[in-house]
């Protein structure tokens, strides 16, 4: 298997890293990972900053595996297995957003065959909702820290919450002030060429 | 020797089939295939120097139809700096994965392409650290695959290799589609969401794997290891691109196995008890 050769050849890897300058932040990165117990750094911060430079993620890839065969502290090994996660819990969220998701489903024709301010008023704030949680996915992937800098990825989160805010207070006056989305829809449809 | 007349005469046919199917291209040959193929090169000795894409003119008549005989063809005879990995040659290792015209795949089992007006391009793994030509760095995947614990793990104090754990063949099929994985990465490298956020998000090989531990009916650990995936990033960064069930070389569904983890990760499905006790000979 690719993973034996790759243990096979880990002491070249490790030659190569000496070789190459370009591959040392992603080496320092990688030891993050396997070290991440001993270490609080942000992902992207190298090892570098830790004085922590002799730790070569080769000799750390060897060693580990060694360790866990032998059995001698397997708690040790995999508390130093511990992923560098964002640390959140993520789970009640996501159930929200796809619960939402399927209920729009039904909400959407609901409301345009049905138009009434609940209804109403209720599509305008979970379909924001859906936008935001779209939106806010699309920020996150696309201005990552490490491609644009950290001011304008935060900018970009932020202008997604302006976006969002200002579209359910947009759908929400024009609901209480107008005829609300139910009827709105209703009404483009009626239109004659 | 009247039997063995007649036994021949029966088989003639067959004979003649066999001998027809035995007739490859380069016999029949007239004129040479040259199929141009742009190979990525970069050498970290020379520093300083970009990377470049190479052109190797091959023969295809003299050449096997897989894209990893053609390699081989090009070190063999025209320039042996070029460096790639390859072992089994049969899809098996997962050593020679790459990128060729645009798609992940193992060099061993893709056809080269018989269009001989255009060059074959040939890329290591997208997004991946390359360490030479075409042999990328997986340290981080395997660092990745090494963080869910890929490994049996009960919670019972039983002698370890005394005896087999029970598993029913109902409880057994359920990791068909999922051991077979032989992590060439070929689909982790080519989900976008793991070339944005490869440092979070764990990919679809290693969450294939994750879920291939989760559900096997002779591991207790299943609440830890959910536990570790529960952040945003982890599983959740999938965006159901499906690029990785359309590349796997060996056919299976990683995209699958991702829907199904998400859903035992927020407690929508739970993993089934297991059908037989597996330390029942334990017990004994």
């Amino acid at each position: 298997m690719a993973l034996s050769i790759a243990l096979r050849h880990a002491n070249k890897f490790q030659g190569y890293s000496t070789l190459s300058k370009c591959l040392l932040p992603f080496y320092n990165n990688a030891a993050s990972v396997t070290c991440a117990s001993t270490h609080t750094s942000d992902f992207n911060k190298p090892l570098l900053r830790n004085g922590n430079i002799s730790i070569l993620p080769a000799v750390c890839f060897l060693t580990t595996p060694n360790t866990i065969f032998s059995n001698v502290n397997k708690s040790a090994v995999i508390a130093q297995n511990v992923r560098k996660m964002s640390g959140e819990d993520h789970r009640a969220l996501w159930k929200i957003e796809k619960g939402i998701s399927a209920l729009l489903v039904g909400l959407l024709p609901a409301c345009v065959a049905f138009p009434n301010p609940v209804l109403d008023n209720l599509t305008a704030i979970l379909t924001v909702a859906h936008l935001h949680w779209g939106m806010e996915a699309i920020a996150q992937d696309y201005c990552r820290p490490i491609l644009v800098g950290n001011a304008v990825s935060k900018v970009a989160l932020l202008a997604v919450y302006v976006l969002t805010t200002t579209t359910l207070g947009g759908l929400l006056f024009f609901n209480y002030s107008d005829i609300g989305i139910g009827k709105f829809v209703r009404a483009v449809w009626a239109l004659q060429g | 020797m009247a039997n063995e007349l007649k036994l021949l005469k029966v088989c003639k046919n067959g004979f003649a089939q066999i001998r027809n199917f035995h007739r490859t291209a380069p016999i029949f040959a007239d004129k040479p295939k040259n199929k141009k193929f742009s190979i990525y090169r970069w050498d970290p000795e020379h520093s300083g120097q970009k990377p470049y894409q190479k052109e190797y003119v091959v023969d295809l008549n003299k050449c096997g139809p897989m894209v990893l005989d053609a390699l081989i063809k090009v070190k063999n005879e025209m320039d042996p700096t070029l460096t790639f990995r390859r072992s089994c040659r049969e899809g098996i290792c997962g050593s020679c994965a790459m990128n060729m015209d645009g798609l992940n795949g193992l060099a061993c089992i893709t056809k080269i392409d018989s269009n001989l007006s255009k060059p074959m391009k040939i890329y290591p793994l997208p997004h991946m650290y390359v360490v030479k030509d075409l042999v990328p760095d997986m340290t981080h995947f395997y660092n990745q695959y090494k963080s869910i614990q890929p490994w049996l793990q009960r919670h019972d104090e039983v002698e370890v290799g005394k005896h087999q754990y029970l598993q029913s063949t109902k409880d057994r099929d359920k990791l068909d589609g999922l051991y077979e994985c032989i992590l060439c990465a070929c689909c982790s490298t080519s989900c976008p969401s793991y070339w944005w956020n490869g440092q979070k998000y764990l990919g679809p090989a290693v969450l294939m794997q994750a879920y291939r531990w989760i559900i096997d009916s002779r591991d207790t650990s299943t609440t830890e290891r959910l536990e570790r995936l529960k952040d945003s990033y982890a599983v959740f960064r999938c965006h159901t691109i499906m690029n990785c069930t359309s590349v796997c070389p060996k056919g299976l569904n990683p995209g699958l196995a991702i829907a199904h983890l998400k859903r035992l990760v927020v407690g929508l499905e739970k993993k089934p008890n297991p059908e037989m006790d597996p330390v029942a000979l334990h017990n004994k």
